[in-house]
């Protein structure tokens, strides 16, 4: 469908001929950015409302230049949250600095690759804007380096150290932001992570649709604000929630140092989703489940499509493998023997000597292990069999329900558990999304009405 | 002594060859009728191997042109050349098939410019005749000869494609990697590594096969494997084999390079 600008012309008439010429080059772009409503509302109605916070159009042209590709890699809401960002700083900092925020903005939704850590990123520089005022520009022209380096968090962190530190010497916060102080490179180099998201999405997106033939959905999620936590992997239908950055993952297991490159942190992380995604087709109940019974019942599937996983990819022995650093020294507190029956149960070589990990692994392959029907009903059982066993070992289970102890690369299992009545139905939220359709057409029609220059491999059509 | 030349062309052991379905007593067929055919598939799928096992059981010379874009009509059907006595008519390849009774092969004659390619019009309908103009010579095709071209669908561009008035003048066969079991069995003996070594490279192929249109044009042809799988048996790791002779030919996407060689470490 074409959508022709002399429609909307009224809209922008009054914005001035520099306004009016730049939106002539950027409708092309913002018409396959914008939904048709968005265009109206957002995109021309976003550039009228900043025309209104200056005396120059200089806003406006900005907006209108960059806005589409912001709209392009994050939607269009988080254009709307770029302007209502730009109203609230209207009466914070100059019309210059605003200027500067909406030309990068494309650089942030871009490496953030979410709305709702571009919405993070705005949230950091209105702090900025009470906390260090001198710096917000400065930054704003480093942008693109530092988020080469950072995740939003990281650049928070980042940011509010020199803010605080340097609260009261606007020169300091200028050579801070400006990355020109020794010590804005020290704290860069503390904050900066081993692998972000961003940079290997698409060889992990290829390497899901190698191993498994289907496509997946990969979203970046930060740290925890209050604790700096990295949430685990979250699936939902073909969505998989994985952390924006990995550091590089460290351990000494029996005295030996054990490394993992971020990346093949990722990699575990998303084949283990996948995995769960392929292979976990029945739900299991959990509202008014005792939390241990939870994690059992997560711990149990784990193991189960880990080890239908490993008899189609032998390689994925040694992938998760790795991340499994438990052993007895750990202790036989509820967290350490949970963790030690999940490595029992991916590594077929561990022997632990606790008498309940023995008991509940052997139950746990014997039930459980192969199985692909009936498999709520079995790990159900099982999980059962393990809580009895674990009352007459005398082992307490309360309290290992953090999941702490699960192994790194491990989701939280949350899309396991729906409500009773949904429990142990074969789920059909894989692979819902329509099959690619191929078709073949001529030069001309593909110029005129099939060709979208911005659609990449995943296209519903090609 | 023109016959010793197409006699050259004889295959004198037969080719190894697994057929996938009903192709061989297709191909008997319409050469019984003298239909001329199409072979279509991807690289590496059987389809020159087929056409050899073909004239070997059939007891034909096989002439094979591999086509190219720089190829004329010429290069087809002749030329004059000069030596002492001054000029004298070589045959082409086309030519001396059609002359005496061989199976010409076209190789990806889709290379090969449409106007070129016109030129076997005579000779795949029911004249069977090639007119040598530039010699004032019409030869009528030997009884025995049939014409077979071959070409690969996913190669297929405006630029690069049959005229109509071309591919309705053939029957076509359609080449596709052969399923699991049969392609196992085509590696295995093709290299002479073991069922189970071979068994997981067929498996990886599937997998890059799932990225054929997501970033790779061409999946992992079961030639690749019978690469991957001689390099194992000389020895070679299979991982490395599979990252020489698989995901380094296939592609120089850098992600993409990654993601097979971690989908082929999965597999081992």
């Amino acid at each position: 469908m074409t959508v022709d600008l002399e429609a909307y012309r009224g809209l922008v008439s009054d914005l001035g001929d520099q306004a009016e010429h730049v939106l002539r080059a950027a409708w092309s772009e913002a018409v396959q950015s914008f939904g048709p409503a968005a265009l109206e509302v957002t995109y021309l109605g976003g550039a009228r409302t900043l025309a209104r916070l200056g005396r120059t159009s200089a806003l406006p042209v900005a907006f209108l230049q960059h806005a589409p590709a912001v709209a392009r890699e994050v939607g269009d809401a988080c254009v709307e949250a770029l302007v209502e960002a730009a109203v609230r700083f209207s009466s914070k900092t100059s019309q210059a600095v605003i200027e500067r925020l909406i030309e990068v903005a494309p650089i942030a939704a871009t490496r953030l690759a979410d709305c709702d850590l571009f919405r993070e990123f705005l949230s950091l520089i209105d702090e900025l804007l009470g906390l260090a005022p001198r710096g917000v520009r400065p930054l704003l022209d480093r942008l693109e380096v530092l988020l080469r380096e950072l995740t939003v968090r990281g650049l928070r962190r980042w940011a509010l150290w020199g803010a605080r530190a340097h609260a009261f010497d606007f020169d300091a916060q200028v050579r801070y932001f400006s990355l020109e102080a020794q010590e804005a490179l020290s704290m860069l180099q503390r904050e900066r992570v081993g692998t972000l998201l961003v940079d290997v999405q698409r060889r992990l997106l290829m390497y899901l649709r190698a191993l498994w033939g289907r496509d997946f959905l990969l979203r970046p999620q930060g740290r925890d604000l209050e604790t700096g936590e990295q949430a685990r992997p979250h699936l939902e239908g073909i969505t998989i929630a994985v952390a924006d950055a990995y550091d590089d993952w460290h351990a000494t297991v029996d005295g030996e140092d054990r490394v993992a490159r971020g990346l093949e942190l990722y990699r575990a992380a998303v084949a283990h989703a996948a995995a769960h995604a392929v292979l976990s087709r029945e739900r299991f109940v959990g509202v008014d489940r005792p939390a241990a019974e939870r994690a059992l019942v997560g711990l149990v599937e784990d193991a189960r499509i880990e080890h239908a996983a490993r008899s189609r990819f032998p390689g994925f022995a040694r992938l998760w493998g790795q991340f499994h650093v438990v052993s007895a020294r750990a202790g036989e507190d509820p967290a350490a023997l949970m963790a030690r029956l999940a490595r029992s149960l991916a590594e077929p070589s561990y022997a632990d000597p606790h008498p309940w990990v023995q008991a509940a692994r052997s139950v746990v392959e014997q039930r459980v292990l192969g199985r692909d029907e009936d498999v709520a009903a079995a790990v159900d059982a099982a999980v059962a069999e393990l809580v009895e066993l674990a009352r007459s070992y005398g082992v307490a289970l309360e309290g290992a329900e953090a999941l702490t102890w699960q192994p790194i690369y491990r989701d939280d299992n949350a899309f396991l558990f729906v409500e009773e009545a949904h429990a142990g139905v074969a789920d059909s939220a894989v692979d819902v999304r329509p099959q690619q359709q191929r078709r073949t057409v001529n030069v001309m029609e593909m110029v005129n009405a099939v060709d979208v220059p911005n659609a990449g491999d995943d296209a519903d059509e090609i | 002594m023109v016959m010793t030349e197409v006699e050259q062309y004889l295959l004198t052991e037969e080719p190894y060859y697994r057929p996938v379905g009903n192709e061989v007593e297709l191909f008997e067929a319409a050469y019984e009728a003298r239909m001329p055919l199409i072979l279509k598939g991807p690289t590496g799928s059987g389809k020159t191997r087929f056409v050899e096992y073909m004239a070997w059981r059939l007891g034909k010379a096989l002439i094979t042109v591999a086509c190219n874009e720089d190829m004329t009509a010429s290069d087809l059907v002749g030329r004059f050349l000069l030596d002492a006595a001054g000029t004298r008519w070589q045959d082409g390849p086309l030519t001396t098939a059609a002359r005496y009774g061989a199976i010409c092969y076209l190789d990806e004659v889709v290379e090969a410019r449409q106007d070129t390619t016109v030129v076997i019009h005579a000779l795949t309908d029911a004249r069977r005749m090639l007119p040598l103009d530039r010699k004032g010579e019409l030869v009528r095709a030997h009884p025995d000869f049939l014409l077979v071209l071959s070409y690969n669908p996913g190669y297929q561009s405006v630029l690069k494609d049959l005229k109509q008035s071309t591919k309705q003048r053939f029957g076509a066969l359609d080449f596709t990697y052969p399923d699991h079991d049969v392609e196992v069995e085509i590696v295995a003996h093709e290299s002479g590594v073991d069922a189970a070594t071979a068994d997981r490279l067929v498996a990886i192929a599937a997998r890059a096969r799932n990225l054929k249109g997501h970033g790779l044009d061409e999946g992992i042809s079961t030639r690749m494997l019978i690469h991957a799988a001689r390099l194992v048996v000389r020895g070679v790791d299979p991982t490395t084999a599979c990252q020489v002779a698989l995901v380094a030919p296939i592609t120089d996407d850098p992600d993409m390079r990654d993601a097979l060689k971690a989908a082929v470490a999965a597999s081992f």
